[in-house]
């Protein structure tokens, strides 16, 4: 599968927001402001590009391997978590004022469905190792798009005259 | 003593319905409720696992909570419900193989569906297993409750059926877009603008905690 | 502060086992059922390509698996077989029937997919799935694009199939794959004769 197609098709035509309802409740809390969504963007871009790859590893040598795949969901999430954990030990260490920057995000990533999605997609798809990163990249970027394209509504919206009940949520 | 214990259970339950309604009020479990509703079986189908995932969670949650450190509550608590997504998803494959095709990523997803983690964190791992029993209830069918109006509103409009049967005729022009992501988003848009339209009256302070305060 | 670190270990780790050991009882229980639904989608499938088949038989041919209908007067009704592949989105599943003579393709049912709703999905679909009906297999079927118009019944005489408009990707996948896996089979059933 051309590594170009795959990555294409992962951000645009089946974009995880748009088409697969995937991410959903970080998109609709963060997407107010488009740096802010940017900023989730990327974290989720780069969680993406870790869990993608370790989770296709994981179910390629373990589950597959000895035949356990029923512990897929359990093994995917806790993988996800824990790595969840590690970069954000990582982004402390390596730059605290990133850190600051997108601190508060980073945990709500291990619930992003987005990143599960990602997961299972790519156990799901004949991909091999290198097309597997692609895959999450091509993800997560679409994610991105899919946030700032929102963000940048909102933020003209906040200006028209909306009535009161369609404003969102009570 | 034991009557107003009753009223409160009773009350727990009900608030999953309407005053916090996860869907409607805190946007909360978005993901399967835009993508299994464009029929009615598919929503219910995906309520139903849900309140089986919630409730068994929430009780588990709740006998645990004494014992989980603090630091790693999350990720028990996330183990203890992919472990009954897992239980949910196996048997749906073995009783129900149609309705598990058309749930498809979905039911792993729920793995990470807000609403159960949310309650485990804000609610069974500070109740009683009793308290913990109605709230999961009443949350579940709170969320099963959106998923059967956005579904009958989507395939009504979309296909024409209401759970499989036509109703609406051949002369009724189908608005395919209701089946389609897009008809999603615009159908609970305008069914959560309903539901604060109505809700104007009743202003609750409570919190439910969502996905935000995890 | 060893200690909590201690706890937390033991805490996560018996949570895991925990976890581990309750899903691989309901897995073995689960299994058989799960086992039976997947054995009756099979059977369904085969069923459809090989319309004339009551019956089969399974037989194992240089590792590849076949499945020899067996019509209601006990004659040989044809052979089906899996064809699984890379399509747009994920690994497509097909039943693939195919006359005994090796001359025609009887039909194909595609048994998994997830393709782009809308679009690959439609290699589901019976405008899609009809045209394989009664196709020649003597050379190569090949893919076209929309152009001559109407003519689902009329490609029966000869060995082309058109392509869903928007879904090429799918469908050329759906096409490469059955024309890879019936030179393999014309090849493994003539040297097992």
């Amino acid at each position: 599968m051309d590594i170009f197609l795959i990555f294409i098709s992962a951000a645009i035509i089946n974009n995880f927001v748009l088409a697969y309802f995937l991410g959903i409740c970080p998109f609709l809390g963060v997407s107010n402001r488009i740096d802010s969504a940017f900023s989730m963007g990327m974290a989720v871009t780069f969680v993406m590009a870790i869990t993608g790859p370790a989770t296709y590893l994981i179910n390629h040598y373990i589950l597959i391997k000895f035949g356990v795949e029923y512990l897929e969901y359990v093994s995917f999430i806790i993988v996800i978590a824990a790595l969840v954990q590690l970069v954000e030990m990582f982004i402390r260490k390596v730059s605290p004022p990133l850190y600051r920057a997108m601190g508060i995000y980073l945990p709500l990533i291990t619930t992003n469905c987005a990143i599960l999605g990602l997961a299972l997609f790519t156990a799901l798809r004949p991909y091999n190792f290198v097309q597997s990163v692609v895959f999450a990249l091509g993800s997560g970027a679409g994610f991105t798009l899919a946030l700032i394209i929102m963000a940048g509504m909102r933020e003209d919206l906040d200006f028209a005259d909306v009535p009161g009940p369609l404003k969102g949520a009570a | 003593m034991a009557a107003l214990k009753n009223n409160n259970l009773w009350e727990e339950f009900l608030k999953g319905l309407w005053e916090q309604n996860p869907v409607f009020k805190f946007l909360l479990g978005m993901c399967p409720t835009l993508a299994v509703t464009n029929s009615v079986i598919n929503g219910l189908a995906m309520g139903s696992a849900v309140v089986f995932v919630l409730l068994c969670s929430n009780v588990a949650v709740s006998i645990i909570r004494k014992i989980v450190p603090h630091q790693v509550r999350i990720a028990v608590f996330v183990v203890c419900i992919a472990t009954f997504v897992t239980v949910a998803d196996l048997f749906l494959k073995a009783k129900f193989p149609d309705v598990s095709k058309a749930l498809g990523p979905y039911v792993p997803l729920i793995v990470v569906n807000c609403i159960i983690l949310g309650r485990a964190e804000a609610f069974a791992s500070k109740s009683s297993v009793r308290r913990s029993i109605f709230d999961g209830l009443g949350m579940g069918a709170g969320f099963t409750l959106a998923l059967l109006l956005l579904g009958t509103v989507r395939e009504i409009l979309g296909s024409g059926t209401l759970l499989g049967i036509e109703i609406l005729g051949g002369y009724f022009e189908r608005w395919v877009i209701m089946v389609l992501p897009a008809g999603a988003f615009l159908t609970l848009g305008v069914l959560i603008g309903i539901f604060n339209l109505l809700s104007k009256g009743k202003k609750t302070q409570d919190s439910a905690g969502g996905c935000h305060t995890v | 502060m060893m200690l909590k670190s201690l706890k937390m270990i033991v805490v996560l780790t018996l949570a895991g086992l925990l976890s581990g050991g309750f899903l691989t009882v309901v897995y073995k229980k689960t299994l058989p059922e799960i086992e039976k639904r997947r054995l009756e989608a099979l059977q369904e499938a085969i069923f459809v390509v090989l319309p004339q088949a009551v019956d089969y038989k399974e037989t194992e041919i240089e590792g590849e698996n076949f499945y020899q209908g067996i019509d209601k007067n006990g004659q040989d009704a044809g052979i089906a077989f899996l064809v699984k592949g890379p399509g747009f989105q994920g690994e497509i599943k097909m039943m693939v029937g195919i006359t005994q003579d090796l001359s025609k393709l009887q039909n194909i049912y595609i048994l998994e997919s997830i393709e782009t709703p809308g679009l690959g999905g439609k290699i589901t679909g019976d405008d899609f799935q009809r045209q394989f009906k009664g196709l020649s297999i003597k050379d190569r079927i090949e893919l076209i694009k929309r152009g001559r118009g109407r003519r689902f019944e009329a490609a029966a005489q000869e060995a082309t199939v058109e392509a869903i408009t928007g879904a090429t990707i799918s469908s050329r996948a759906v096409v490469d794959m059955i024309n890879r896996k019936i030179a393999r089979v014309k090849e493994v059933l003539a040297r097992g004769e």
